[in-house]
C-alpha cells in the first residue's frame, strides 16, 4: 500500500502508512499499514502488549508516532493535535468527568465548539435518548452503574458526530452478561449511525461477533486483516490460527508449493495431503497443518487425515463434548463434537479414531 | 483504667494549653503588672487596634502573605503538573530542590538571600520579604498539590483533548476544578506560614518594613507591656482560624485520600 | 517530527520554569554566593570583601569562642530533641491506644497548639519563666530553684521553649509508627512470657523506631537552626547557632565569617540528615 492509495481513497475512513512507535528501546508498534473502510465496524485484536491500544491512540492523536503517517478520509492528520482531529475516543474506563453532571459530560465537546445554547441542548437530549439515558441528565457519574457510565461515554463522543469513533476495550470493565448486552447495543448503534468504528479488544469472540473485518496484531505487527470468517478458516500465520481459536497443529513438510490453493505436503506418519494454504511455499519448507477441533468429518474423494489415539480426557462443556486423544507422533489432539442427552461414545483409555477431510485442513508456514 | 502513660498525657496537654491560655487570658486582664487578676477589660484591644504602628504592620503582613501565597500557588501548580508527566530522573531532581527548601534552616536561607541583595545593593522591603517567603512556601504548596495530583491520572485530560479542548481549556475545565480543594488547603496553610514568619521577614525587611510578628518580637525583647498580650492573641487567632479552615476543607473534600473515580474499575491501564 | 506537536511539548516543559527559575534565583544562587563568600576575607577597616580562596574563616571558627557557643547550642538541640522524645512518646502511645472519636479529638488537641503563632507560643513562656512567673514560683516552692534566680534567659528556658513549640512534630510521627504495630505482636510477646516493660522494650519500642527517627529529624533539624526561641527566651546570654550567624551579618558585618558559619551549619544539617535518613531506611526495612 502506498501513501497515494491511502490518500486518494475516499472510501477509506482511516489509513495508516508505515506507522511506528517506540518507547525508548522498546518498539511497541512496528510498521503498520492498514486501510479501514468507511462505515465499517473494524476491530483490532491481539494479546496484551501487542500494540493495539498504542495504534488506536495514534489514530486519536493522543500518542505521536515515531514514524509513519495517519490519514482520516484522505487527509494527513499526523501533524494535527488530538483536539483538532475529527475522531473521538471511548476510553477503557470511560474517563467521565467526575465533577460534571451527565448532561455536562455529554455537552463537553459541544461547549468547546461554542455550539449555541438551544442547539446544544437539543443535541444532547437527543443523544441521551438514543443511548437510553433520558431523565438522568442531572446525575453525577459516580451515581451511575457501569453500563450507564459506558453509555454516557458513548453519547459524549457520538454527539460530536466524529468521522471515526475509536473504542479502547470499552467493555472490559463490565461483567459477562452486561458485556454481551452492550455488544449488541454497540453493533446496532453503529449500523444506525453509520460511522466507522475502530474497536480494540483482546477478546476474539467479542470482536468476531461485532465486526465486519478484524485486524490481528502480534508484538507490534499486523499479522492479518480480513473478515472474521476468512481469518478463522484461512489464517495466514501460526499465531493467527492459534489466536482466533483452538487449533491442532500437525508438523508438515512442503512437497509441492507453487500454488497456494493446492499445496502438497508430507504430514509424516499421517500421509500426504493436497490442501490449500496461506501462501505459495517452496518445496522442503516447514509448515503446519491446522485441524480445527470442530471440523472432523468423513474422508471423501479429496483425501484427508485420520488420527488414532488413546482417549485421555473427556470434558462435557454443555453444548459440546471435548475429547483429548494422545495421537503420537502428532501429540495431543483436541476434538469437539455436539453433545447428546445420553452418555454415549468412547470411554477413557479406549482407542479412538477421528478424521478430517481435505476441505477441513489448512496449511500455514511454520 | 488509665495507666501512667494516660495520666502523663493529661499533664502534657495541660502543659501545652496553659501558656497560650494565659496569654489569651491576660489580654483581658486589667491588672497592668499581670501579677494577679485585675478584672475583665477590652482596653488593651482598643489600644492595640488604634495604634497606628500595629495597623500599618498588620497591613504589611497581610500584603506579604497574599502576594507570596499567590506566587507560591502558581509555582506549585505548574511544578506539580510538570512532575506528573516528567521522567523519573527529572522528577527526582526537582523533588530534591523542593525538599531542600523545606529542610534547610530558614536562617541560612534568609541570610544567603540577604547577602546577595546587599551585594547588588537591592533595597530591602516588601518585595524582598515576598521573595524569601515564596522560597519555602512554594515548596509546601508543591507537596500538597503533588499529593492531590497523584490521585488524578492524565486520562481525564486526554478525554478532554479528544473532545476538542486545547491544553489550556482542558486545564481550566477539568484539571483546575479537580485541583481546587488542594489549592484551597495549600493557600490557607501557606498564608498562615507567611503571616506568622519572623526570621525571613526580619532579615529581609530592612529598616523600613515591619510585619506584625517582627513588631511582636521587638516588643517582647524590649519591654513587655499588656498590649503585647492583645497583639499576640490577635495574631494567634488568625493562624488558628486559618489552619482550622484548612483542616475542615481537607476532611470534607478528602484531598489526598480517595482515588479519582474514572469508572467501575477505577484503574487506568493504558 | 511535526512542528505543532513539538511546540506543544515545549509548552508543557515550560511548566517547570516558574519553580526552577525562582528556586535558582532566590535559593540556589544565593547559597552558592554564600559558599564563595565563606572563602573570602574582609578588610576590617574598609569593610570591603576580597575574594581569595582561603580557609581562614573556617579556621577562625575552629579556635574561637564561637566554637564554644556553637557546641553548646548543639547540646541544647540534642537535649531538646531528647526531651521531646521522652515527653512525646507516652503521649503518642496513649493516643495510639484510643479508638475512633477519642483518638481524633486527641490528635486535634495535639495539633491546635501547633496552629498558634510561633512567636506567641514562645512568648507565652516569657511571663511564666520570669522572676515572678508561675513556673518559677512553682519550682521555688518545690525547692528546685533558689529564691533569687529566674529561669528565663537560661539554656533551660530555651530548651523548654523548643520542646513546647516542636512537641507535636515529635508526637505525630511516633503516633503513626505506633498505630501501625500489629496488636497481635504484643499478645504474642506476652504469650511467650514477656512482662509489660519487657514487651515494650523488646517489641514495641524497636518497631516504633521509624517514628522515633522521623520525629528526631523533624525536631532536631529545625532546632539546630533556631533563631526566634533563643532570641526571646535566651536573652543575650544564651545564644544558639542561628543567632550567632545572624549577628555576623546584621550586626558585625563580617560577611565572609558569617558565610563560613552558615555554610558549616548547612553541612552539619546535611550530614545529620544523610545519617538519619539511612537509619530511617534501615529501620523501615525491618518493620
Amino acid at each position: 500500500m502506498t501513501a497515494a492509495t491511502a490518500a486518494e481513497g475516499t472510501a477509506t475512513a482511516v489509513g495508516l502508512v508505515g506507522l511506528e512507535r517506540s518507547f525508548g528501546e522498546h518498539q511497541a508498534v512496528k510498521g503498520i499499514d492498514l486501510e479501514i473502510r468507511d462505515g465499517e465496524f473494524f476491530s483490532l485484536i491481539g494479546p496484551s502488549g501487542c500494540g493495539k491500544t498504542t495504534t488506536l491512540r495514534m489514530i486519536a492523536g493522543l500518542e505521536t508516532p515515531s514514524d509513519g503517517r495517519v490519514f482520516v478520509h484522505g487527509r494527513d492528520v499526523t501533524p494535527t493535535p488530538a483536539h483538532r482531529r475529527p475522531v473521538n475516543t471511548v476510553f477503557q474506563h470511560f474517563a467521565l468527568f467526575p465533577h460534571l453532571t451527565v448532561f455536562e459530560n455529554v455537552a463537553f465537546g459541544l461547549r468547546e465548539r461554542r455550539t449555541p445554547k438551544a442547539e446544544l441542548r437539543a443535541r444532547v437530549r437527543e443523544m441521551l435518548e438514543q443511548v437510553g439515558l433520558t431523565g438522568r441528565e442531572r446525575a453525577r457519574p459516580k451515581e451511575l452503574s457501569g453500563g450507564q457510565q459506558q453509555r454516557v461515554a458513548l453519547a459524549r463522543s457520538l454527539v460530536l458526530q466524529p468521522e471515526v469513533l475509536l473504542l479502547d476495550e470499552p467493555l472490559g470493565a463490565l461483567d459477562l452478561k452486561l458485556r454481551r448486552q452492550m455488544q449488541g447495543v454497540l453493533k446496532q448503534l453503529q449500523r444506525e449511525i453509520g460511522i466507522t468504528f475502530v474497536y480494540v479488544t483482546h477478546d476474539q469472540e467479542e470482536a468476531f461477533s461485532m465486526s465486519d473485518r478484524v485486524g490481528i496484531m502480534n508484538a507490534g505487527r499486523l499479522e492479518q486483516v480480513g473478515a472474521p470468517r476468512d481469518v478463522y478458516h484461512r489464517p495466514q500465520t501460526l499465531f493467527v490460527a492459534d489466536f482466533v481459536g483452538a487449533s491442532n497443529q500437525i508438523p508438515a513438510t512442503i512437497l509441492e508449493g507453487a500454488s497456494a490453493s493446492r499445496l502438497r505436503a508430507d504430514l509424516g506418519s499421517l500421509g500426504v495431503v493436497e490442501v490449500p494454504g496461506a501462501a505459495a511455499l517452496a518445496p522442503g519448507a516447514a509448515a503446519a497443518a491446522i485441524l480445527r477441533p470442530e471440523s472432523t468429518g468423513p474422508i471423501g474423494a479429496g483425501g484427508g487425515v485420520s488420527l488414532t489415539g488413546r482417549l485421555v480426557d473427556v470434558a462435557y462443556l454443555g453444548p459440546q463434548v471435548q475429547y483429548t486423544i494422545d495421537a503420537a507422533p502428532a501429540g495431543e489432539v483436541i476434538v469437539l463434537q455436539g453433545s447428546q442427552a445420553d452418555e454415549g461414545g468412547a470411554r477413557l483409555g479406549e482407542e479412538c479414531t477421528f478424521t478430517w477431510p481435505a476441505g477441513a485442513i489448512w496449511l500455514v508456514p511454520a | 483504667m488509665p495507666g501512667p502513660a494516660a495520666w502523663f498525657t493529661v499533664l502534657v496537654f495541660g502543659f501545652l494549653y496553659l501558656p497560650i491560655g494565659m496569654v489569651v487570658a491576660n489580654s483581658f486582664n486589667a491588672d497592668t503588672s499581670l501579677i494577679g487578676w485585675g478584672g475583665f477589660t477590652f482596653k488593651w484591644y482598643s489600644q492595640t487596634l488604634s495604634d497606628p504602628r500595629v495597623r500599618a504592620d498588620f497591613v504589611t503582613s497581610v500584603e506579604v502573605a497574599l502576594i507570596s501565597t499567590a506566587i507560591s500557588l502558581v509555582i506549585a501548580v505548574s511544578t506539580g503538573l510538570w512532575t506528573r508527566t516528567a521522567s523519573a530522573r527529572a522528577r527526582r531532581l526537582v523533588d530534591s530542590t523542593t525538599y531542600m527548601r523545606i529542610v534547610l534552616p530558614e536562617v541560612v536561607m534568609a541570610l544567603a538571600l540577604f547577602l546577595v541583595l546587599r551585594r547588588y545593593r537591592v533595597g530591602l522591603g516588601i518585595p524582598t520579604i515576598v521573595a524569601g517567603h515564596v522560597v519555602f512556601n512554594s515548596a509546601y504548596a508543591t507537596l500538597i498539590i503533588q499529593a492531590r495530583l497523584a490521585t488524578m491520572t492524565t486520562t481525564l485530560e486526554q478525554a478532554a483533548s479528544d473532545l476538542g479542548a486545547t491544553p489550556w481549556r482542558a486545564f481550566r475545565r477539568v484539571t483546575l476544578p479537580l485541583l481546587l480543594p488542594a489549592i484551597v488547603v495549600a493557600a490557607l496553610l501557606i498564608t498562615s506560614f507567611s503571616f506568622d514568619d519572623v526570621v525571613t521577614s526580619l532579615f529581609l525587611g530592612g529598616p523600613n518594613t515591619e510585619t506584625l510578628p517582627v513588631l511582636l518580637l521587638g516588643l517582647i525583647r524590649v519591654n513587655v507591656t499588656p498590649e503585647v498580650n492583645a497583639i499576640a492573641t490577635g495574631v494567634t487567632t488568625i493562624t488558628i482560624v486559618s489552619f482550622m479552615m484548612a483542616a475542615a476543607v481537607m476532611t470534607v473534600r478528602g484531598i489526598a485520600g480517595g482515588r479519582q473515580q474514572l469508572g467501575p474499575a477505577g484503574e487506568d491501564a493504558a | 517530527m511535526i512542528g505543532r506537536v513539538r511546540s506543544a511539548r515545549f509548552g508543557h516543559q515550560a511548566l517547570a520554569l516558574p519553580g526552577l527559575l525562582w528556586t535558582l534565583a532566590f535559593f540556589l544562587v544565593p547559597l552558592a554566593v554564600m559558599v564563595v563568600y565563606s572563602f573570602g576575607q574582609i578588610d576590617i577597616i574598609t569593610f570591603k570583601t576580597s575574594f581569595g580562596w582561603t580557609l581562614s574563616n573556617y579556621r577562625q571558627l575552629n579556635n574561637s569562642i564561637y566554637l564554644q557557643t556553637i557546641l553548646r547550642s548543639l547540646e541544647m538541640s540534642i537535649g531538646a530533641t531528647a526531651a521531646c522524645l521522652v515527653v512525646g512518646y507516652p503521649v503518642a502511645y496513649t493516643i495510639a491506644r484510643q479508638r475512633g472519636r477519642v483518638q481524633t479529638l486527641l490528635l486535634l488537641g495535639i495539633m491546635v497548639p501547633f496552629w498558634t503563632s510561633f512567636v506567641v507560643r514562645t512568648y507565652a513562656w516569657v511571663n511564666l519563666l520570669s522572676a515572678d512567673g508561675l513556673v518559677t514560683k512553682l519550682l521555688r516552692a518545690t525547692g528546685l530553684e533558689s529564691s533569687s534566680s529566674q529561669l528565663i534567659y537560661t539554656p533551660t528556658a530555651v530548651v523548654i521553649g523548643i520542646v513546647y513549640s516542636y512537641l507535636p512534630l515529635m508526637v505525630l510521627p511516633l503516633y503513626v509508627a505506633l498505630e501501625r504495630i500489629d496488636p497481635q505482636l504484643k499478645q504474642a510477646a506476652s504469650d511467650l512470657g514477656a512482662t509489660g516493660f519487657g514487651v515494650f522494650r523488646r517489641v514495641i519500642f524497636p518497631l516504633s523506631m521509624p517514628g522515633v527517627i522521623a520525629g528526631c529529624i523533624l525536631v532536631g533539624v529545625p532546632a539546630t537552626g533556631e533563631y526566634v526561641i533563643p532570641a526571646i527566651l535566651g536573652g543575650d546570654r544564651t545564644l544558639m547557632y542561628g543567632n550567632v550567624v545572624a549577628s555576623q551579618f546584621l550586626l558585625v558585618g563580617d560577611y565572609p565569617f558569617g558565610s563560613a558559619l552558615a555554610v558549616s551549619l548547612m553541612c552539619l544539617v546535611t550530614v545529620f540528615l544523610i545519617v538519619a535518613r539511612s537509619r530511617l531506611a534501615r529501620a523501615e526495612d525491618v518493620v
